[in-house]
């Protein structure tokens, strides 16, 4: 478990919590127990437990197939838990209605692995569809309403912040792998969130776009007050931004720890029984 | 009817892909039996048999053979209670061999997407399903003689003289229709015809002395009237205007449905699974009721015309682009969908700003697709009171004005192949 008190710094760089009632030095994310079982039967989570102290850079790494996936998309419930807790921000996240858990998910950014972007808008649109959990409410989920001014320059702003501002009327699908990624942490900027997701987001870049997408990571956890948890593949990335790391093997939690603390005992233990079968086959 | 375990299966489908497999096997040996019984001996063996007993020299077998039965292929039928039997011993037979888990059904339960990791078992699988095959081929083999039997198919009638020549006569006055080619192509036609003639007349009586020479043909061609067409044309564009109407009034319905129709965007309540259910059971009966019958239907209701039509048109073409569109949306990407509803979106914005996008271009060639079978279609509804081309094509039809029917054809030979092009054109545009 990670003790946040130890690490007192970590309160400046919180966010602007805007409820007085949670405690600033609880974590952001509790996780206790979570289990995933797929339709087809496959355990991909087997009783998964840690906490994300407020403001921190918590990396996941493990093994593909070892339920790094599955673990960042049952904490917004994109995929659904089949048991265990999920404590964010003070609130239980497993049982909130679908209505409670739209509110929920628009304080939870999210980057994946291929972007996901609308690939026949433009820039803009994609950014401002960060937005789109503030008309969840309005009839027809507010697609015949027009985007407010405030907000179009809101995502200007956003895409000025990633570097991309010259792009905004561009196609998204005519960006490169790098723009199209920053475009979406641009989106997940316009959620003003508290907590971002990152689903491998550099798994599909070259390594110097790899080191400035996680650069901006990095602005966005430091000088935005946001908490990151990330899955990794590369431990040299981990090292340099992270400050938190739990690895998971075969659907369970292997290490918590510091990033420093990876002996090469633990990466054995991590990769290597691992990595041995994968010659075999 | 146990499914070895070197068979990949997912595990916990393993018990019920077994029950599923061991009914299939059933089914199947009741369906080898009943077309068995039915086909092959009630159809064919019998009816052979009888032939010998009722020959002129009787055969002292087959006689005895036809009087145990009591059969007579007039009067005789195939009983239920004889077909009950029937499927009730192939069930038997069909739960024998299903006992095994070596059979047709078990193979066809245990297919799935998993792979064979180790060669050894795949050696295994081909063996163990070597019984599968054959009984496969079997199903296959006694499918096309049932078909055989079912269709009547008779090779020989297609070299009937009498036959072929009906059909050459009317080809020629159908070809005296065509406009501006007719009448050339009436005396091209009309020589060919009369070679072939000559020569198997020719031919006839060099083999067979008393044969019958046939005559020649000696048709006369009255191109269809300048005048007439002023009335077909005008007919025929009822029928394009028609088929766009019933088209453009159809997309919007078809769009809105189509999200309620797929299956990756209904899973989330019971509510959405519920509609799922009820669009597919709505396209399903809709689609199965031919526009013909639409058509009629709909003539009864607001009477006669091309509105009957149009409305026939609309409704299965509603049903046709529902299932179009929402496979479509079934074929997107997740991902888009997958970020949107992260951001908290509702699932109507998740579906216009994530799905939408994604599906537009297939759906506009879905639809260009579907005004071009309309228009086809328009032609046919007319047939029973839908408006269009196709009254005056049954008219002329009905009063055997061949020539009058071949212009009209001709016609929508020109409209059909005009809008083929046209929607190859756009659909090469929009790729």
């Amino acid at each position: 478990m990670f003790n946040p008190r130890s690490h007192a710094s970590w309160k400046f760089l919180a966010s602007d919590s805007n409820s007085g009632l949670v405690d600033e030095a609880s974590p952001i994310l509790s996780i206790n127990g979570v289990e995933k079982v797929y339709p087809n039967g496959t355990r991909a989570l087997k009783g998964v437990s840690f906490d994300v102290p407020r403001g921190s850079f918590v990396a996941v790494i493990g093994l593909s197939g070892s339920g790094k996936s599955t673990m960042l998309r049952c904490i917004n419930r994109i995929h659904e838990p089949t048991a265990g807790s999920i404590l964010f921000d003070g609130q239980e996240m497993t049982t909130l209605s679908s209505k409670e858990l739209r509110h929920a998910r628009q304080r939870i950014g999210m980057v994946f692995q291929h972007f996901n972007l609308i690939k026949r808008r433009d820039v803009l649109t994609n950014v401002l569809s960060g937005k789109l959990g503030q008309m969840a409410e309005l009839p027809f989920g507010g697609i015949f309403k027009r985007w407010p001014k405030e907000w179009i320059e809101e995502a200007h702003a956003a895409l000025k912040l990633v570097g991309i501002s010259d792009k905004a009327l561009v196609r998204a699908d005519g960006l490169s792998g790098g723009q199209q990624q920053r475009v979406a942490i641009a989106r997940t900027l316009m959620q003003k969130p508290k907590l971002l997701l990152a689903d491998e987001p550099v798994a599909s870049l070259d390594p110097s776009t790899s080191n400035s997408v996680m650069q901006y990571l990095k602005i966005l956890n430091e000088k935005h007050g946001v908490t990151v948890v990330c899955n990794l593949h590369f431990l040299s990335l981990v090292r340099e931004y992270a400050t938190h790391v739990v690895a998971l093997r075969g659907g369970e939690k292997v290490f918590e720890g510091k990033p420093l603390d990876i002996t090469p005992q633990w990466f054995k233990d991590i990769y290597g029984e691992q990595a041995k079968e994968v010659e075999i086959h | 009817m146990r499914i070895p375990s070197f068979v990949p299966l997912v595990e916990s489908e393993r018990r019920s892909r077994e029950i599923t497999g061991f009914v299939i096997e059933i089914l199947v040996w009741a369906y080898l039996a009943l077309v068995a019984a039915r086909i092959i001996w009630w159809d064919v063996a019998l009816p052979f048999i009888e032939g010998y007993a009722i020959d002129d020299v009787p055969r002292a077998w087959a006689v005895s053979f036809i009087e145990s039965l009591a059969y007579d292929s007039r009067y005789s039928e195939f009983s239920w209670r004889a077909c009950g039997i029937v499927f009730v011993l192939g069930a038997l037979i069909g739960a024998g061999v299903g006992a095994t888990g070596r059979g047709f059904g078990p193979w066809v339960a245990s297919i799935s997407k998993l792979q064979v990791n180790n060669p050894e078992d795949s050696i295994r699988i081909r063996e163990h399903w070597s019984l599968a095959r054959k009984e496969g081929i079997l199903l296959l083999l006694l499918t096309i003689l049932t078909g055989w039997v079912l269709t009547k198919v008779q090779i020989t009638k297609m070299t009937e003289l009498v036959g072929l020549q009906s059909f050459a006569r009317l080809v020629l006055q159908l070809a005296c229709g065509l406009p501006l080619i007719g009448q050339p192509l009436f005396v091209v036609l009309e020589s060919i015809f009369n070679g072939i003639i000559a020569l198997s007349n020719t031919f006839g009586s060099v083999f067979n002395s008393s044969a019958e020479s046939l005559p020649r043909f000696a048709l006369e061609c009255v191109p269809t009237d300048a005048s007439y067409y002023g009335n077909a044309v005008s007919k025929l564009l009822e029928s394009v205007y028609l088929a766009f109407m019933a088209t453009f009034f159809a997309v919007p319905v078809a769009f809105v449905l189509a999200f309620f129709g797929a299956r990756n965007l209904t899973r989330h309540s019971f509510i959405t699974r519920l509609s799922y259910t009820v669009v597919r059971l709505y396209i399903n009966i809709t689609r199965s009721v031919e526009p013909i019958i639409w058509a009629i239907l709909f003539s009864v209701w607001i009477g006669i015309g091309p509105f009957a039509g149009a409305l026939a048109l609309m409704v299965h073409s509603v049903s046709s682009l529902v299932k179009q569109y929402s496979e479509a949306i079934e074929g997107v990407d997740d991902g888009p969908i997958e970020a949107l509803e992260a951001t908290g979106a509702s699932h109507v914005a998740v579906a216009w700003f994530a799905v939408v996008p994604q599906v537009i271009l297939p759906y506009l060639a879905f639809t260009i697709y579907r005004w071009d079978i309309n228009v086809r279609m328009a032609t046919i509804i007319g047939l029973v009171g839908g408006g269009g081309i196709g009254g005056l094509l049954i008219q002329e039809q009905g009063l055997a004005h061949w020539t009058q029917v071949g212009t009209l054809a001709a016609l929508i030979f020109i409209v059909v192949w005009t809008m083929d092009f046209l929607s190859a054109k756009v659909r090469e545009a929009i790729q």
